[in-house]
């Protein structure tokens, strides 16, 4: 179930979670928090590039400071000076980029291979000579050995440095998690359709009743003649005055028939 | 290097999500509802108990959340904050002196979850029947109070409605145990997020019918308009 969002503040109202063996479902209300979501990417300051900021800075002058200042202009210079030597440290700053995709075991080590590898590759591509597609081959070994390499010793970093909670995450990364013990059915992913796909099976849907056949009139017979009345009559018991339903009665049933008459008319 | 993945603190969450759940008193129901949660992309910052497991006055610990519970023997309502939450927020428990509410004030220096507010409430109850069967344990005015930020009710109230279940026909004594409670939210104008008719409880023995009996309501200051 999710409720539409009704508030800007509420994004949903939801039973998203599994059963947890209560009788009770799990409701999750989510909310939405701008604050949280728009903060300003921090920069790594870690991977400044100094070599190229070093010039820039002592080159940086200090905007002149105003003469016999009040209190405010004071204030403002120095906010003025300051974020302008911010901007400057953030322009050979890296900002993160965070992405589903970004591995844990990736260093910029990699990032220049990989930028070798791949302008090799189109060196090669673009002469087609033996040597380029060498150096093309070599650079390319270079950047999946150097690959296999982080990964190795970013999973030997993970486990000389597990603890007692994160070995099951360790066994599972090593061994992959377990198959789910509920069965699953081909073509039903959500609870709604296998629901269906089990009802469809056991309970198939009963074909739609078709009423029998009418008889139609034959056109193309001749009428019956005279002898074929009088034969088809003659089958038929004697009219009598009344039956006890109070209507004559035309056509005799079984017993009728098998019972001698004894009485005419 | 980046440290490797698994080990701290769980990962902080992208938005702010809420969770209830009545957990019958059972720890593998709290154990299955923590643990699920390792399936989704993020963890909840407030996961709201009601009836959660209690050994000799102690609720069990989770890794990455810290509880609140009101100063009882068997306190029945507790509440799990995810630690990243509250390293962003000042949260303040309220207890009320009664072992089935409890409220959260939260609080930040910068508005809050879209709003103009910089506080936020959220009340967790667990209302049940009284001797009588036709007064719960939670008053509506406990439950609804008139504030003037944003407020989350939820809890399990055990209250039966045709405005939370319309296609259900209800005995004359729950629609009288439960109008004061649908009386006070309009007059204080909360608004029922719960999708109408949608049951929370599948009772798992007998032959009781399933209901919708786990709410949730906010009130004015959460409308578009305000």
């Amino acid at each position: 179930m999710q409720t539409p969002p009704s508030f800007p503040s509420i994004k949903s109202c939801e039973a998203s979670l599994p059963s947890t063996g209560s009788d009770h479902i799990p409701i999750t209300i989510t909310l939405a928090t701008p604050s949280l979501n728009q903060k300003p990417p921090r920069p790594r300051w870690a991977d400044t590039d100094w070599e190229t900021l070093d010039p820039v800075i002592k080159s940086f002058k200090v905007p002149a400071a105003p003469l016999c200042p009040t209190p405010l202009q004071l204030g403002e210079w120095m906010s003025e000076s300051l974020n302008r030597l911010i901007a400057l440290l953030k322009e050979h700053t890296p900002v993160p980029r965070p992405s589903h995709h970004s591995k844990p075991w990736w260093t910029p080590h990699l990032s220049i291979l990989r930028r070798e590898y791949h302008k090799a590759a189109r060196t090669a591509r673009k002469h087609n000579s033996p040597h380029m597609r060498e150096v093309a081959g070599t650079s390319r070994m270079w950047y999946f050995k150097a690959i296999k390499a982080a990964k190795n010793k970013s999973w030997s970093s993970f486990l000389l440095t597990a603890t007692p909670q994160s070995l099951w995450t360790a066994k599972s990364f090593a061994y992959g998690r377990a198959q789910p013990r509920f069965p699953s059915l081909p073509g039903a992913e959500t609870p709604q359709q296998m629901n269906s796909v089990l009802l469809d099976h056991f309970f198939p849907p009963k074909e739609p009743f078709s009423p029998p056949p009418r008889l139609r009139p034959n056109r193309s017979a001749q009428p019956p003649t005279t002898d074929e009345i009088a034969a088809a009559l003659s089958k038929c018991s004697r009219l009598r005055p009344q039956a006890r339903t109070g209507y004559p009665t035309l056509f005799g049933n079984r017993s009728t028939r098998s019972t001698p008459q004894t009485s005419g008319i | 290097m980046p440290p490797p993945p698994g080990l701290g603190l769980a990962p902080a969450p992208a938005f702010l999500s809420i969770i209830q759940h009545n957990c019958l008193g059972s720890c593998n129901v709290f154990l299955s509802l923590f643990e699920s949660f390792k399936e989704a992309t993020t963890y909840p910052s407030i996961v709201l108990l009601q009836d959660p497991p209690v050994n000799k006055a102690h609720l069990p610990s989770f890794n990455g959340f810290k509880s609140f519970f009101p100063p009882a023997g068997k306190p029945r309502v507790a509440a799990y904050l995810h630690m990243s939450f509250l390293s962003n927020y000042t949260v303040l428990p309220r207890f009320k002196g009664v072992d089935d509410v409890l409220a959260l004030d939260i609080s930040a220096n910068e508005p809050l979850f879209g709003t103009a507010f910089h506080s936020f409430s959220v009340i967790n109850a667990y209302s049940t029947n009284t001797a009588d069967h036709w007064v719960h344990s939670v008053s509506p005015e406990d439950l609804f109070p008139d504030l003037g930020f944003p407020l989350l009710v939820l809890g399990d109230l055990n209250i039966h409605n045709t405005l939370s279940d319309a296609l259900r026909h209800f005995s004359q004594r729950e629609i009288s145990s439960s109008t004061p409670y649908f009386e006070k939210l309009a007059e204080s104008s909360f608004a029922h997020l719960n999708p109408p008719g949608e049951y929370t409880r599948f009772p798992l023995v007998g032959n009781p019918r399933p209901s919708v009996i786990d709410l949730a309501f906010a009130n004015a200051p959460l409308l578009p308009l305000h």
